[in-house]
């Protein structure tokens, strides 16, 4: 058969009349994109998750190829893209901490890879030891977090975030060239905590947030786990303010900041706080991290046609306002960070069910793009990449 | 004499578009690779900025960088979420199209 009579074949192809009235065809048409919309995304955007799930060697190594490549290319200030300077500081402290913690998890995961990934996992250790990493710390306190140790002061995000990684560190290679260091800063932030008067320690002068207390508490007990030290001292009660006094009892989410001077709660509770605080506790204990895991997951986690979100406070509350820094623009009152974070959660609480809807929203808004060897999402930038390899390679070091 | 009746714009809107012949099978397919074509290239084209940062802390200078995030993603959104659906209801549209002895 010719091309032409194909083509007079294909246009003369018709439904009989009745299907031609106006009634039946156009509600139908109408019918057939909503059930498409219905069930073609979410079967499409949700393809990588369970291969996420299951470690799949292609895709980790691929993402985490990507972010090795921006790691060892050196993020500069100029590659992101904020409009404030502090930020700039703050965001290159996150690129390379969440780069370093989802190359190390890799490295955990599939050892046969250490070769390739530890060595970029410690050029990004080192770029957070360096002295432009950490400038945002000391200008804010005045004084350098890392020649301050012996001193009182809380420095909880930058030493927080640092320690976390290098106990994780030190998982990976037991013998860790930054093992005295480790044992240097954990040892100050376990004294600064049994000081403190109200048990938080602060990230800026006059400035607590739980969520850096969970990275500072995170990395105590997994430097327990890894060297046997003890935090009998400090870790309960430290505990025991993550699981009740910093609670919000209505919505059963962390208070976002703690007022230092009294320990009494100076914002709202909300879900980008606690989804974050969940995944950074989850390293070193899983019952507390749990807890804040389960709250924003029945409090805050919904999902339309199978795309999951977190909402940034919990279902029923009043206006949700625009966002700020910690949340992201809040569209509708959805946390694209809480939404993020809680991807780690649910990983690693074998939340299949939200992991699954959770990660539908990320490939829609994400966009996933492979090119040779590497895969990246688009929209993410070296600081959203590197914060999605953490995520869907997270995991929990306790047992 | 009684004056013509007013019809409402969507009135007249809905009578045009049912007037329009439906479109051909070559036409629907090639409307759907270019909004494809023209999604992928976007997205390569986007890979070069860090569209994440932007949106989390947008300022006045960064105005322009944002509208064209918010476009690309109102067109991933089409593309993903509406595109195939789309695509089916016009192969609908187009095997149901009226005879030309069936016109009311």
């Amino acid at each position: 058969m010719s091309r032409h009579a194909l083509s007079r074949r294909i246009a003369a192809l018709r439904l009989p009349p009745d299907y031609s009235r106006w009634w039946v065809r156009w509600p139908a048409a109408g019918l057939i994109v909503l059930f498409t919309a219905m069930i073609v995304p979410r079967f499409w955007c949700g393809r990588d998750a369970i291969r996420w799930l299951a470690n799949d060697g292609d895709l980790v190594l691929a993402h985490a190829r990507a972010v090795a490549a921006s790691v060892e290319a050196g993020v500069q200030v100029e590659d992101l893209s904020a409009q404030r300077d502090f930020f700039h500081n703050e965001w290159l402290l996150g690129t390379y901490q969440m780069a370093a913690l989802g190359l190390l998890q890799v490295c955990l995961e599939l050892p046969e890879r250490r070769a390739e990934f530890l060595p970029v996992a410690e050029r990004a250790i080192d770029e957070l030891l360096s002295e432009r990493v950490r400038a945002f710390d000391t200008v804010r306190w005045r004084e350098d977090p890392l020649a301050s140790l012996d001193g009182p002061r809380g420095h909880a995000a930058y030493l927080g975030y640092l320690n976390l990684v290098l106990s994780l560190h030190r998982r990976v290679v037991p013998d860790s060239r930054f093992s005295d260091l480790n044992d240097r800063i954990s040892a100050a932030l376990a004294r600064r905590l049994q000081a403190s008067r109200h048990g938080i320690l602060e990230t800026y002068p006059l400035e607590g947030y739980p969520v850096d207390n969970a990275a500072v508490l995170g990395s105590l007990l997994l430097h327990a786990r890894n060297t046997g030290a003890d935090y009998s001292a400090v870790a309960p009660a430290a505990l025991a303010r993550f699981s009740i006094a910093w609670l919000d009892p209505r919505s059963g989410l962390l208070f976002q900041s703690i007022n230092p001077r009294d320990g009494k709660p100076a914002a709202a509770a909300r879900a980008s706080g606690t989804a974050r605080a969940a995944f950074l506790l989850s390293y070193g204990e899983r019952a507390v991290s749990g807890i804040l895991f389960a709250a924003v997951r029945d409090r805050c986690a919904d999902s339309f046609w199978g795309f999951g979100y977190l909402n940034e406070h919990h279902i029923g509350s009043a206006a949700p306002g625009i966002g700020d820094s910690d949340s992201g623009p809040l569209v509708l009152g959805v946390s694209p960070f809480a939404s993020g974070f809680a991807l780690g959660g649910a990983r690693v609480f074998d939340d299949r069910r939200l992991f699954v809807s959770l990660y539908r929203t990320a490939h829609l808004a994400g966009t996933p793009v492979a090119s040779g060897d590497r895969r990246v999402f688009v929209t993410g930038g070296p600081l959203g990449n590197a914060i999605m390899l953490a995520m869907l390679t997270a995991r929990s070091e306790a047992p | 004499m009684k004056p013509p009746a007013h019809k409402p714009w969507w009135s007249k809107w809905w009578e045009r578009r049912l007037a329009q012949p439906a479109p051909t099978l070559g036409r629907i397919v090639i409307e759907l690779a270019a909004v494809y074509a023209l999604h992928f290239a976007a997205s390569f084209v986007l890979a070069r900025f860090s569209l994440l940062e932007l949106i989390l802390s947008p300022g006045p200078s960064g105005r322009f960088a944002l509208m064209v995030a918010l476009g690309f993603f109102a067109l991933r959104m089409f593309v993903l979420l509406f595109a195939p659906g789309w695509f089916l209801a016009r192969l609908w549209i187009l095997l149901t199209r009226e005879r030309p002895e069936q016109r009311w």
